[in-house]
């Protein structure tokens, strides 16, 4: 890798959002992405599907700035994250990326509304500001009424409608879902799908959706099989 | 980071402030005896040196070519000095006779004023008795009651002391007086140095313990914490965000528990003062520490607490994906054996040095604690690796399924198995250090009538040459109570002491020549509890030549005040060298030896220890029992057997106790020997009594209830309703 | 299920005449339903008419059904446009891309591709039906649902077949 970081620019010049060039990750003996390169364009919603253990969290991991690949390059909006330090990535999250998993994985002691302006109190906003954002979310996503209560008292739908609203509240560039309906049965799901698409379509914000469901692939403009640690030959072909 | 976030993050869930507050109590239990030993060690010096007037600092008496007596003249600025025991009702103290210049400038400690021969101070401790007692019983012996010895001379409030003023002339022709220039104002040496080192030493013994206690007690629910600190790295706090985070939750938890130390500190003072140091009692000043002190102290808890934090948080530091997967531990190597070593070389290096009275004392005083500090967390640092070692054997040999799953944490995870039962390993070596060094003295004598030696409750004193005897001798037959009076002659040979046959008859000394005179091994018999042996047997003897009376024997009835007015009458006619004593209370008098008060301080700090690390062992067990409920639900729901579940835990603590107790009790007595032979005054080790193996059971079984304890949580917490993955 | 590609395909792996061809039709997709000499015959005469394959000489013998045909570069581009088209959702869907994988087997082709371009197929048509939903009133979503599921269900096996296609290749090859 001779190339040097690109410095994050206020407006890219090509409409993709995220590339990903030759990944390859391994974990010890285990070959978990074999060279994958993706883009993804602003503004798209792309499923990834694939078997289980074909690489697909890893590679979600690898694109989001969560885990660094063994070699191969992200740039996500200008910044190639794969050059950051892991405090850069951790501040590149905060600001630019949001996360939605399939357990939500809500602070379990905190209210939804906390829950919700948490990362934007952790970006150094003040308390006020933060409530009163992160309420208007949750109202947007019609939980208003459960804005006091504990993720532990809400039923499954609810509380990843609030991990939704937390994803969003920070106006990332693109979201990461992974099996965000999985433990939900398909009314449900259907529920929160709706409700994150049409929120990320109003802003233009990019989302990349990890599901084995076709009904929820179903909602995204276009998918990716991954097999083996590599795209499936249909797949490759870039942008929609 | 906002604070609100901080605040949510760390203190937002309901196990965290439990966890915190359990943090903070154990950080408040060892602030608590922190401060007090801290307390204990800063005055030391001070209190030695307001004590220090009790001890002659002038050089020997010399002798001229006549081999006479030198006499001093009397000067302005000189003070002679002599110390030597007395005793009243059972009690052993000092008496200091002092003399001065009529027109003396010497300054007298605690701004007293200058005493007049026949006239004394005495401590308040010892005012009681004198005024509790007829004064031919005690009083008699001083004189004149000058006043009280105020607290400023006295190095604890029940220090027994008298300051007696006698003639300079008389005073002098005793060879035992030393002339000074005035009386000085610091502590002997030895004694304060060797104390010193105990107080270090304990405060390791105290607070090892107390500080694994705190780090199970962080165990607590660390597997929530894991999982709410791994979401919040996700959303975007880099590690050294998370670092502080860490920190400032240790720090919040140090603050709180440092000032709640000061409470503790307040509740244990009056129990603290009241165990005797040095000889006494502690005033309550000498364990208190300044208010800046203490705030420096806490101030320095709480940082260190937080540094600590911030660098294990930064280190282990598990990503943002941590929670989804247990990762394994660092691995443990032969390095983690290296401190122990240190310690030991350190330790036994700065005891050797002590012993010769070389180097720099402040120096040897840090190098023995630190050393000694060393080697205690040495075995907790190394315990992990002895326990992976053994463990691999172990897991080659593993057959049933218990043993399956027990070899396989204990291989895995040595770190953590072992810290469950290093407090209790830490105690053993703890108590094992403490049982050695009282195992050097002879525990407590129990001085019993025999035939051959002295009768108990018989007043012996020794007659020095400027004494009348036939004063003394008189004086003692008329003291009410005595029933015969003894004098104890020098024999022909010089180096014999010779009394008539029926006399020794009389006395009960067996195995009697026919001669008239026997000569008998005075000194044995009065002193032979205190060097657990026998006179030699009485021999045929010519007469004495001349009257040189050596010893006077006075039997009594064995009452108290007979006893004590005997002795106020020898002690008044005469001038003995030593004050008249029985062989009960010479016996005794060996218990004053520092290393005798040592087992009684000893014996608390083992409590101590070992209460401590049993609950260090039931929140470890019961927290790891918690923590791998999921693991254990299922064993249970594929078919093991509850019984199983507890031995596989039963095996996981058996294995790194059992083969870590005996290396640590080994440990334990090598230091113990190191300091007692080093430190010691020609004092040897010998096989610990009861009080030992006691506490070793004791400590052992606590650790077998503390396992078992946690079986009940783990049935309770294995019912097929904790495999719902929630 | 189209029965000309099929024994096109057929032809493509090496079977000559018609006796061989049925034999090894039946093998693989007669187990239900043997196929009749009269469709084998009728389909091999389409498939010279359309110049998919040609006669390559008799064998010595009477009769039919000992021509030797062969496939011609027309009858292998076809083949190979049959095999990557994806299907329609249809009744026939499940027998159609059955035999396009065995064939892709047979003449060591890309069985999993085939299956990946169906998937996408099928994405692409749920993807439609997902958006008309969206604007369609609730008689209808329920019939697009129902369409979906059915999708679904095609989907599932196509993942079935695809985690099956090593033990369908190792049984192919001990049939040869």
């Amino acid at each position: 890798m001779t190339d040097t970081t690109l410095t994050p620019t206020a407006h890219t010049t090509t409409t993709a959002l995220i590339e990903a060039t030759d990944l390859h990750k391994s974990f010890g003996p285990t070959q978990a992405l074999r060279g994958i390169d993706l883009t993804v364009s602003r503004g798209e919603v792309l499923a990834v599907m694939g078997p289980s253990g074909s690489g697909k969290s890893t590679l979600l991991h690898c694109i989001a700035g969560v885990l660094p690949p063994d070699s191969g390059r992200v740039v996500i909006d200008g910044t190639d994250v794969t050059r950051l330090s892991a405090d850069e990535r951790a501040r590149f999250r905060l600001s630019t990326v949001g996360f939605v998993f399939q357990f939500g994985q809500l602070l379990p002691d905190l209210s939804a509304l906390d829950n919700v302006a948490l990362p934007l109190l952790m970006g150094g906003m003040s308390r006020r500001s933060a409530t009163k954002q992160a309420r208007d979310w949750l109202e947007r996503l019609d939980l208003g009424d459960q804005a006091a209560k504990v993720p532990g008292t809400m039923s499954g739908g609810q509380a990843q409608r609030v991990a939704i609203a937390r994803a969003l509240v920070t106006h990332p560039s693109v979201v990461f879902a992974d099996e965000p309906t999985g433990s939900l049965d398909s009314v449900a799901g259907e529920k929160v799908l709706t409700a994150m698409l049409n929120a990320v379509r109003e802003a233009g914000t990019t989302v990349v959706l990890i599901t084995h469901d076709p009904r929820t692939a179903a909602y995204a403009d276009r998918e990716v099989i991954v097999r083996d640690g590599r795209l499936s030959g249909a797949s490759r072909g870039g942008a929609a | 980071m906002r604070p609100a976030a901080a605040r949510m993050i760390v203190f937002g869930a309901s196990g965290a402030m439990r966890r915190l507050m359990g943090i903070a109590a154990g950080i408040a239990l060892g602030t608590g005896m922190l401060l007090l030993l801290l307390g204990a060690f800063m005055h030391m010096p001070e209190r030695d040196a307001r004590g220090g007037w009790t001890s002659a600092r002038g050089d020997f008496r010399e002798f001229d070519e006549q081999g006479e007596l030198i006499m001093p003249e009397p000067t302005r600025d000189d003070v002679l000095v002599r110390v030597t025991a007395d005793y009243a009702r059972g009690n052993a103290f000092d008496r200091v006779s002092i003399a001065t210049a009529p027109d003396t400038a010497v300054t007298f400690p605690g701004g007293l004023e200058p005493l007049r021969p026949g006239e004394y101070y005495a401590s308040p401790a010892l005012m009681d008795l004198i005024e509790q007692y007829p004064s031919d019983e005690l009083a008699d012996r001083y004189g004149t009651l000058k006043g009280v010895l105020p607290d400023a001379v006295l190095k604890g409030p029940d220090q027994m002391v008298v300051m007696v003023a006698r003639d300079w002339a008389l005073l002098a022709a005793d060879p035992n007086a030393r002339v000074q220039a005035g009386f000085p104002g610091d502590g002997p040496r030895a004694e304060s140095m060797v104390y010193r080192v105990i107080l270090g030493v304990g405060a390791v013994a105290l607070l090892v313990p107390v500080v694994l206690l705190i780090g199970t007690v962080s165990q607590l629910g660390a597997a929530a914490r894991r999982e709410r600190y791994a979401t919040v790295r996700l959303i975007g706090a880099g590690r050294r965000t998370m670092a502080y985070l860490a920190a400032i939750e240790m720090g919040a938890a140090a603050l709180v528990g440092g000032v709640a130390g000061i409470g503790v500190t307040a509740l244990l003072l009056p129990l603290a003062a009241r165990l005797p140091i040095a000889g006494t009692r502690s005033f309550h000043a000498d364990l208190s520490v300044s208010v800046p002190t203490a705030l420096g102290a806490i101030a320095i808890l709480v940082l260190l607490c937080a540094g600590i934090s911030w660098w294990r948080s930064f280190r282990d530091d598990g990503g943002a994906l941590g929670a989804t997967r247990e990762r394994p531990e660092k691995s443990v190597s032969w390095r983690r054996s290296i401190l122990l070593v240190i310690g030991l070389v350190l330790f036994s290096g700065s005891a050797f040095m002590a012993s010769r009275g070389a180097g720099d004392e402040g120096m040897l005083v840090l190098g023995l604690v630190f050393g000694f500090a060393a080697v205690t967390f040495g075995i907790v640092v190394a315990g992990s690796w002895i326990t992976k070692v053994v463990s691999a054997a172990y897991a080659r040999r593993a057959r049933s399924g218990f043993s399956l799953v027990a070899a396989g944490r204990l291989s895995r995870h040595p770190r953590a198995t072992f810290r469950s039962v290093a407090g209790v390993v830490v105690a053993v070596f703890l108590v094992s250090v403490l049982a050695g060094v009282t195992s050097s003295v002879n525990s407590f004598i129990t001085s019993r009538e025999e035939p051959g030696l002295l009768p108990l409750h018989a007043v012996s004193a020794d007659v020095d040459e400027w004494s009348d005897a036939t004063a003394m001798v008189a004086a003692a037959e008329a003291t009410e109570g005595v029933s015969e009076v003894i004098a104890v002659r020098v024999g022909p040979q010089e180096e014999d002491t010779v009394i008539t046959h029926q006399e020794a008859r009389r006395l009960g000394i067996p195995d009697l020549p026919d001669s008239q005179w026997v000569a008998v091994d005075f000194y044995m018999m009065l002193s032979a509890d205190m060097w657990s042996g026998k006179p030699e047997p009485a021999r045929a003897s010519a007469a004495p030549v001349g009257d040189n009376v050596r010893y006077i024997v006075a039997v009594t009835d064995g009452q108290a005040s007979t006893i004590d007015r005997v002795r106020t009458a020898l002690d008044v006619t005469g001038r003995t060298t030593y004050a008249p004593v029985t062989r009960a209370e010479y016996g005794s008098a060996a218990t004053l030896d520092i290393t005798h008060q040592l087992a009684l301080l000893s014996y608390i700090g083992m409590a101590i220890a070992v209460g401590v690390s049993a609950i260090s062992l039931t929140v470890a067990t019961v927290s790891a029992a918690l923590d791998r409920k999921r693991t254990f639900g299922l064993l249970r729901l594929s078919g093991m057997p509850v019984r199983d579940l507890r031995r596989t835990i039963a095996v996981e603590a058996a294995m790194p106790l059992g083969v870590t107790l005996v290396a640590s009790a080994g440990l334990g007595f090598l230091v113990a020997y190191v300091m007692v032979v080093t430190l010691g005054h020609d004092l040897y080790l010998t096989w610990p009594d009861e009080r030992y193996w006691w506490a070793l059971i004791g400590s052992v079984a606590l650790a077998a209830l503390a396992v078992s304890g946690s079986f009940g949580v783990v049935r309770r917490s294995t019912e097929m309703t904790s495999t719902r993955f929630e | 299920m189209d029965k000309a590609p099929t024994l096109l395909g057929l032809i493509a792996d090496g079977a000559s005449h018609g006796y061989d061809l049925k034999h090894r039709y039946d093998a693989y997709f007669g187990v239900e339903r043997p196929i009749a000499f009269g469709q084998i015959y009728s389909t091999i005469a389409r498939m010279i008419r359309d110049g998919y394959i040609e006669a390559l000489g008799e064998e010595p013998g009477a009769g039919p059904d000992r021509k030797r045909y062969g496939v011609t570069a027309a009858g292998r581009d076809h083949l190979r446009h049959w095999l990557s088209t994806p299907d329609e959702p249809s009744p026939t869907l499940q027998s159609n891309l059955f035999a396009k994988t065995v064939l892709a087997l047979l003449l060591d082709d890309d069985a999993d591709g085939l299956l990946d371009v169906q998937r996408h197929a099928h994405l692409a048509r749920m993807r439609d039906l997902t958006t008309a939903k969206q604007h369609a009133p609730m008689l209808e979503r329920l019939a697009i649902d129902h369409a979906l599921f059915q999708i679904e269900a095609d989907l599932r096996w196509i993942d079935l077949a695809s985690a099956r296609l090593a033990d369908m290749r190792q049984e192919i090859l001990r049939n040869d």
